[in-house]
């Protein structure tokens, strides 16, 4: 039984051809016994000689074909392209986005691409899958081979094509916080209480505009006008994102000595400050990257000072 | 499905097959069911292991009990039992259908068509099929798009169908004798009968309850009375009182005496039920038995029969010569044996032919016989008291009751007391005319005997002493005189009541007969050549044929010219055509009515559908009245009344 089993796995690391136009077809467990059954019948039927059994057999046969064509039918025409990847670390589940167009006249049934399965595309639809991925390298690399399959309709057969689209995916190092969240915490609040410091009257003036008829009197900043006897109006999002500037060292990983470790905390640290819509400036040995708390390129350019 | 409905179907299905396999295999299934039952609801830890072991125990029992491997007795009990074992593993709270028990669930079905070839069993077999391929349907499928999974399936049969007809008429039939031979006491309840080739008191009586069909047989060219059918089996010349055997038959010829050769010779068809015997059925005046499949034996006592023992159905042709009468070809001395002579007895006949017996005829002799037996008070019933084999005395003086087996073997014995040679046949009698599909019906019940003498010009004659004594049971048949218990009693008396019943058990048993014959007959050679001579010799079906080409050549024309026509059209008419085709189903705009409140009505009717419905219309109104239509924009407009075909028709489920 353990060799059997192991011959399957043989099977199923035969290296296979990506993109091809044909799909691969193959009965599954449940087509093999149906296959067996109706065998038996026809094995049946020749022993106890007779017609009306014959006609059964090929009646069962003929379902299995047609099944086939069904199968084939199905799936044939679809195609899938890869729209986008999220933020794909090492070792951590990401999600990558794919497109499943149907282009024939007619409605394709229960189509799975790697661990999720699409019900029904109606003819001509185009729907967007997402599957998650788990990078267990980083760097930059070719898309995995993706599986799209069908056992439609009755699952005695299983119909596959291994698709694998030209694009490059970056997987980032793995995020390991080495110091603990606290040390990131801190170093947020003492960067935001330098820039206080070196802040002046004048200058947290400028943060703020002057009241309008049209403002509601809440929003008066009733210190300024203590200080002032001004009215002025807060000013809540240039205030926020300046205040909260981050410095990310590299230098600040040293203690970690292993570079790869030290990789792992500085991604650890960028993408947490990030999730905090925090706007930062990362400093790569000679390099530096300023990060507003919404600007995914340049968190990315951040990210690949990494690679 | 609701997970509790699979076992119970199953149960069901298991235990139609129960009538096939031997007790050990029906209790040990049994065991397995309680077993499984005790499990049911109950989240028990999954016993793969054990189940496992059952299997395997089982499968080697079974296999060394069945000595052969591929006999049907084996394959049913491995089924049941297998099926009983899965049971025990089946969990109502697991995640994935059982599958392999939908499997099983079907072979079950098929298997039982496989033994009892039936029309009803085949209906059975194909409606578990259907049932079971539904369940094959991935379950998300199956639960949001039921409409489309019956689609689907609907699609899968009506493809198979041509398909299967096309691998029957091409695919040769190889035909093995197989197992069924091996196993005579698993089919001895299809065949039940099959006569001995020796008749005791009682032998046939056991048969009356037997509603089991021995054959079918349709006349062609006359119609037949009820009571002039007797079907000879077996002749038994050999007394041991009123224990009869058969002498070793002889491939012989019989001699026949032709009175008037008569150029009128209808033929009549039997259709054999397989009964693990030799012997063939025939009417009295058979000149001639054929059939295309088997080699057929005759013997000197003008009876029919095979070299080999009948395991299938076998259809046979027999000729009638009337006034064919059956000259005696051997000594007479041979059929006036008697083991023992009872002083009692010839005392009794005695009194009935006060002088010398050797002035009266052979046909004097029955007639006075009939009369002993009418005015003596003798008593035609089942329960008869249980004799002896040498118990004549008994019969004719102290109990006075029998059945046609007691009187056939009683009167055969008197009439060798006063010298006619005399013999005892065994058959059966009579049938049940189906009159929708005028044929016979002959079951088990009908199996009768009676007895054959020579009379002066040594030619057999029919003497049957049940006429004298129920002349019922020759007039109406078997089955009506009968008041049989068991199976079909239920039916039986909601037909008697209700016409609606007799006329669905007629339509049924003409259905299982015209099928049965055809399948039976069927190869495929033979196939081609009576169709063509079936086409050749009736000028109706010619007529028929060529009407039938030619709509088919006017439909194939017309299809073409709307298409052609279709093609030639604008562009812009052809949104219009294809705008109308998709609602008219649907909501189609009404006589008269202007574009913007048909569109206003569709609205209303599909108000999830608005966003597509207002695409549809901005792109018809854009192309069919805009500037110049493209095809690829036609293309897409296609493109996108098929999209919407699905969710359309969703919406209006909803």
């Amino acid at each position: 039984m353990k060799s059997f089993y192991n011959w399957f796995k043989f099977l199923s690391k035969i290296p296979v051809r990506v993109n091809t136009p044909r799909p691969y077809i193959v009965p599954t467990g449940l087509g093999f016994s149906y296959g067996v059954l109706v065998f038996v019948i026809v094995i049946v039927s020749v022993n106890n000689r007779n017609n009306l059994i014959f006609l059964f057999a090929f009646f069962l046969f003929s379902v299995g074909l047609v099944t086939m064509l069904m199968s084939h039918k199905n799936f044939e025409k679809i195609k899938m392209s890869f729209l986008h990847a999220s933020l794909l670390f090492k070792n951590e589940a990401g999600v990558l986005t794919y497109n499943i167009e149907n282009p024939r006249a007619k409605d394709s049934f229960v189509i799975s691409v790697g661990d999720k399965t699409v019900d029904s595309i109606h003819a001509h639809e185009k729907r967007d899958v997402q599957i998650s991925y788990l990078p267990d390298h980083y760097g930059v690399y070719q898309l995995p081979v993706q599986k799209l399959e069908s056992r439609f309709p009755l699952q005695f057969l299983r119909v596959w094509r291994y698709i694998q689209p030209e694009v490059r995916i970056t997987v980032f190092p793995e995020k390991i916080n080495y110091f603990g969240l606290s040390a990131l915490i801190s170093e947020i609040e003492t960067g935001v209480q330098k820039k206080q410091l070196q802040d002046s009257l004048e200058k947290e003036i400028s943060h703020f505009d002057r009241f309008q008829v049209t403002d509601p009197p809440q929003h008066i900043n009733w210190k300024i006008l203590a200080k002032t006897n001004d009215l002025y109006v807060n000013k809540y999002e240039s205030l926020a994102s300046e205040q909260q500037q981050v410095v990310l060292r590299w230098k600040d990983t040293e203690p970690l000595v292993d570079i790869e470790k030290r990789k792992s905390q500085f991604a650890y640290w960028i993408d947490e400050v990030y999730k905090l819509k925090k706007s930062f400036v990362v400093e790569f040995e000679e390099q530096k990257v300023e990060v507003a708390q919404n600007d995914y390129k340049h968190l990315l350019k951040a990210l690949r000072l990494l690679l | 499905m609701k997970k509790y409905i699979l076992p119970i179907v199953l149960f069901f299905q298991m235990a139609l097959l129960f009538t096939e396999v031997p007790n050990w295999v029906i209790i040990t299934s049994v065991l397995f069911l309680i077993l499984s039952t005790l499990s049911w609801g109950k989240n028990l830890p999954r016993i793969k292991t054990i189940t496992g072991v059952f299997s395997v125990v089982v499968v080697m029992i079974a296999v060394r009990k069945f000595s052969f491997i591929l006999s049907n007795e084996l394959i049913a009990s491995l089924l049941i039992i297998l099926t009983s074992i899965r049971l025990i593993e089946h969990r109502f709270d697991q995640a994935e259908p059982p599958y392999f028990l939908f499997l099983l669930g079907l072979f079950l079905a098929v298997v039982k068509f496989v033994f009892q070839i039936d029309f009803i069993f085949g209906v059975y077999a194909f409606l578990a099929t259907v049932f079971y391929l539904y369940q094959f349907f991935p379950e998300s499928f199956q639960k949001n798009y039921p409409k489309e999974s019956f689609k689907v399936l609907r699609t899968i049969i009506l493809y198979s169908l041509p398909m299967t007809i096309l691998l029957f008429l091409i695919f040769p039939q190889f035909k093995f004798d197989g197992g069924r031979q091996r196993n005579y006491g698993l089919f001895s309840q299809i065949g039940a009968s099959g006569f001995s080739g020796e008749l005791r008191p009682g032998s046939i009586s056991e048969l009356v309850n037997n509603e089991n069909i021995a054959f079918r047989a349709e006349f062609t060219e006359y119609v037949p009375l009820q009571g002039s059918l007797y079907w000879r089996g077996q002749v038994l010349d050999r007394s041991q009182g009123l224990l009869w055997r058969r002498s070793n038959p002889l491939n012989q010829t019989p001699e026949i005496a032709e009175d008037d050769v008569t150029v009128f010779r209808p033929k009549y068809k039997i259709i054999l039920e397989p009964h693990y015997k030799e012997q063939l059925f025939t009417l009295y005046e058979t000149e001639s038995v054929t059939s295309s499949e088997k080699l057929l034996l005759s013997d000197k006592n003008s009876t029919y029969s095979l070299p080999s023992s009948l395991s299938e159905r076998l259809v046979y042709n027999g000729e009638i010569q009337f006034n064919l009468k059956q000259k005696l070809n051997q000594s007479r001395e041979e059929y006036l044996h008697l083991n023992r002579r009872s002083a009692k007895v010839e005392a009794l006949l005695k009194t009935l032919i006060p002088v010398s017996p050797e002035v009266q005829s052979a046909e004097q002799k029955v007639k006075l016989l009939a009369k002993f037996f009418t005015e003596n008070k003798f008593e035609y019933r089942l329960s008869g008291q249980e004799l002896a084999v040498n118990s004549l005395e008994d019969f004719l003086f102290k109990t006075k009751v029998g059945f046609c087996e007691h009187y056939a073997s009683a009167a055969a014995l008197l009439l060798r007391y006063w010298g006619v040679p005399s013999r005892v046949v065994v058959g059966y009698q009579g049938g049940e005319l189906n009159k929708a599909g005028n044929f016979w019906t002959v079951k088990q019940q009908d199996a009768h005997a009676w007895v054959e003498y020579l009379n002066e010009n040594n030619i057999w004659v029919l003497f049957d002493p049940v006429i004298a004594i129920a002349p019922d049971r020759i007039a109406v048949g078997a089955t009506f005189l009968m008041n049989p218990t068991g199976r079909g009693q239920l039916w039986k008396q909601l037909s008697n009541r209700f016409e609606i019943f007799d006329q669905i058990s007629t339509f049924l048993e003409t259905s299982n007969y015209r099928w049965t014959l055809f399948f039976v007959e069927y190869s495929s050679s033979n196939f081609k050549r009576e169709i063509l001579k079936f086409y050749e010799d009736n000028e109706d079906v010619q007529l028929a044929a060529r009407l039938i080409f030619l709509l088919l050549c006017i439909f194939v024309v017309y299809r073409l010219t709307k298409k052609i026509i279709y093609r030639r059209r604008p562009l812009n008419e052809r949104y219009y055509l294809e705008l109308h085709r998709f609602f008219a189903k649907r909501l189609p705009q009404e006589k008269n009515e202007s574009f913007e409140s048909w569109k206003s009505r569709l609205l209303e009717k599909y108000p999830a559908m608005s966003e597509s419905i207002e695409e549809i219309f901005s792109l018809y109104l854009r192309n069919r009245y805009g500037a110049q239509a493209s095809a690829s924009e036609f293309k897409k407009f296609k493109a996108l009344l098929s999209k919407n075909s699905f969710t359309f028709e969703k919406n209006e489920n909803e």
